[in-house]
């Protein structure tokens, strides 16, 4: 090895390359961990809630349209049934302005403007249809129709395709939250390299065992090493947990409340048209194949989704609510078709431990209930997942700094030994 | 009419011809101007369509010279007691299953509709109807109402989800081929609704303008056979229209002067218009396998017409919009 560098050069090289794969190190490090974090914040303050948000504007349309077109039915109305439409309209145009707001008007534009737009013509034809009963006037049901058909066209679409795009959104920042940093190992690795490779080179040229600054910092590289892996596991496991007993369940939960409230829906309108098994039965019986519950059902999914979260016991009890609802449906749609219609209406609408809206009213409060457990339990978990990787950045580049100058004091002393 | 309603007719007008070439009707609605901004207009009620090509199949209007729409099956004798039908006959098959079924329109204020206060069906048609249930059974109650569309009419009656159809259908010869009437029991004629301060005063001002029927109807027929050139458009449901005629999306609704009577009497603002062009008598429609039943529902007419039933009926749900209370149309038989 006679044509090397002189050794104060040597050194010199050397000095530069430790320091500055310290301080490489310290600056990936630090990098991953401030993506990490803000895929983190973006899941826990910007998409999950938008998601949510969007979920609550469809749900409490369908709720809207559903109690509606049984107010409808009714004739009289209810005074509970206006009430709840009302509610139902404040929940949806609150979370829709809350939604704007949020998306700073620059993604799902077009989906935003459909609903706010769209909400005050619906509920303007809405009151039409509602002036026109309280006169005895039959061209209010024509209203009800035009409303539902405005609601189910256009707004319900809307609604779908804003929650659509928030959960892919939501699904992409999970998995930025969640995967594997790889390019930190691999940098850890080279400054392992670097730095083992260092000290071999100082033990055999000075027969000494230890250069004491290049042990600190390479104490101080596995000591971040550690806290970063740590970090970063313990909030990806946060983090898949908030997914896969929070934001997850809500989802497929939602999923099925929502299929639920269109077949409430198809319900009363079937007995609105007074036409016997018609499209709306047809569109009911449709959703009570996607529904369940059974293999690949929206119900069965939900139900799997949430096993083992704090919805799992309400997700059961509507899986296991839904099939007494469908069979009174078929009592109502039995009675109606021998001749019972006004017997088929109290059935479907009153307020008896057997009618089909109470037995309604038991699988969506189910639902409902499972929806609002996972949701806290998608918050707290999201919370920890955050919490686990706070001061981590900062942590990194204090300890790289660190690492740089035990480098750079080590193999200052020695390059001082040729002055 | 003010100019900022009248570019809203305009834009949800060319909508709704745009959605209805395009088959999607439902989809309609609201439409997006070129700054991004909605136009904001109302929606269709659903299944309406703009009939582009209503042409008219040979014989659905007007009356051939060989056929003779208005004279149905003679009565058999005197009316049976209630419950006491003839053994074997179509009757006897109702008797037995407990109550009558009717097809009738839930959507024809004054003449067939439901009261939305009560939920129940009401109206001079579903009266009749309840007459029919009465000769039968005894008791007006024993009898279950279908809601139908008017496109509904016949294919119920020939599937035999109904005995009878009460529901402002007029009699004529193309029907005759696929089910049978009774005698004439109500005297209309089609007539215009509009707006009250529309210009228009009869069918032949609406040239190029949209006017509203019920689809499958003989009205939406001779709204296209007008040699003005209105352009039809078709609806589901009668008040479909007063809610397309309200919210401006239509320019007139034209139909028998008795519906028309019950829309005009849901809205101060409309008015009818014009002379009566057609001349429409209403039948009961019933299986052309039941020529008993025939028989036997225009005994009932007939009993209605001389015991004072009809005029009280005629008088209790239309008094004197539709004009002087007229006397009970006469019956034709040919058999």
């Amino acid at each position: 090895m006679a044509s090397r560098r002189s050794t104060p050069d040597g050194l010199r090289l050397l000095l530069a390359a430790t320091v500055m794969v310290s301080l490489l190190w310290g600056a990936v490090a630090a990098w991953t961990v401030a993506q990490r974090t803000s895929a983190a914040n973006d899941v826990v303050a910007s998409s999950e809630p938008l998601s949510f948000d969007a979920q609550q504007i469809y749900q409490s349309l369908s709720d809207a349209d559903a109690t509606e077109a049984a107010a409808f039915l009714a004739g009289t109305e209810p005074p509970g049934g206006r009430s709840r439409y009302l509610a139902d309209i404040a929940r949806a145009t609150t979370y829709l302005e809350i939604a704007t707001a949020a998306t700073g008007n620059q993604r799902n534009r077009s989906q935003l403007i459909v609903l706010s737009t769209g909400i005050p013509l619906y509920t303007g034809v809405v009151e039409d249809a509602r002036a026109d009963n309280r006169l005895g006037l039959p061209v209010g049901s024509s209203y009800v129709a035009e409303a539902s058909a405005l609601m189910r066209a256009k707004l319900l679409p809307a609604a779908d395709s804003f929650y659509q795009q928030e959960n892919a959104r939501l699904g992409a920042a999970d998995d930025q939250a969640t995967g594997l940093p790889i390019l930190a190992v691999i940098v850890a690795a080279a400054a392992a390299y670097v730095l083992i490779a260092a000290q071999r080179r100082e033990a055999r040229r000075t027969h000494r065992n230890f250069n004491h600054g290049l042990v600190a910092a390479s104490a101080a590289g596995l000591v971040s090493f550690i806290w970063l892996i740590a970090g970063l596991s313990l909030a990806r496991v946060q983090l898949l947990d908030a997914r896969d007993h929070g934001s997850a369940p809500v989802a497929a939960l939602a999923q099925a409340d929502i299929a639920a409230l269109r077949a409430h829906a198809d319900e009363s309108l079937t007995l609105i048209n007074r036409s016997g098994d018609d499209p709306s039965q047809a569109d009911f019986l449709g959703v009570e194949n996607q529904l369940g519950p059974g293999p690949g059902t929206l119900l069965s999914t939900a139900s799997a989704a949430a096993a083992g979260s704090d919805g799992a016991r309400p997700a059961a009890a509507a899986a296991a609510a839904a099939p007494v609802w469908y069979a009174t449906h078929r009592q109502v749609r039995a009675v109606d078709n021998s001749g019972g219609y006004t017997a088929a209406v109290q059935l479907a609408i009153g307020s008896g431990p057997a009618s089909s809206s109470t037995e309604f009213t038991r699988l969506v409060g189910g639902l409902t209930a499972a929806i609002s457990a996972d949701q806290a339990a998608f918050s707290s978990a999201a919370h920890s997942g955050q919490d686990a990787m706070t001061g981590l950045t900062a942590g990194m580049i204090v300890i790289s700094l660190g690492m740089a100058a035990g480098c750079g004091w080590g193999l200052s002393r020695r390059l001082a030994e040729y002055r | 009419m003010n100019p900022v309603k009248a570019r809203m007719n305009g834009v949800a007008a060319t909508c709704l011809a745009a959605c209805a070439l395009a088959g999607m009707v439902t989809a309609c609605g609201s439409g997006t101007g070129s700054a991004g901004v909605p136009d904001g207009a109302e929606p269709s009620p659903p299944g309406v369509t703009v009939e582009q090509d209503a042409t008219l199949s040979p014989g659905t209007l007007g009356t051939p010279q060989d056929c003779h729409p208005l004279d149905s099956l003679r009565p058999s004798g005197p009316l049976p007691a209630p419950g006491r039908m003839p053994a074997g006959s179509a009757m006897a098959a109702i008797a037995r299953r407990g109550y009558l079924t009717v097809g009738v329109d839930q959507t024809i204020y004054l003449t067939s509709y439901r009261d939305p206060l009560s939920g129940q069906l009401t109206g001079f048609d579903v009266d009749i109807a309840r007459q029919m249930a009465k000769a039968i059974f005894g008791s007006p109650d024993r009898i279950k109402f279908k809601a139908i569309t008017s496109a509904q009419r016949i294919p119920v009656i020939q599937d035999g989800q109904v005995d009878i159809v009460v529901d402002s259908m007029t009699i004529t010869c193309a029907r005759w081929k696929s089910v049978d009437f009774s005698t004439n029991y109500f005297n209309a004629g089609q007539q215009i609704l509009v707006p009250v301060g529309s210009r228009a005063r009869d069918i032949g001002d609406l040239g190029g303008q949209k006017v509203c029927a019920a689809g499958g109807t003989t009205s939406i027929q001779e709204i296209a056979a007008q040699p003005s050139h209105p352009v039809p458009v078709a609806a589901p449901n009668w008040t479909d229209c007063l809610v397309m005629l309200q919210q401006g999306q239509i320019a007139a609704v034209s139909t028998d002067n008795s519906v028309l009577a019950g829309l005009a009497a849901q809205d101060p603002q409309v008015k009818l218009a014009g002379p009566l062009f057609t001349a429409e008598a209403h039948g009961i429609a019933i299986s052309k396998k039941a020529p008993d039943l025939v028989r036997f529902v225009n005994a009932v007419l007939e009993q209605l017409r001389t015991d004072g039933m009809w005029t009280a009926l005629y008088t209790k749900w239309y008094g004197t919009r539709l004009g002087p209370i007229p006397a009970p149309p006469a019956p034709g038989y040919g058999s």
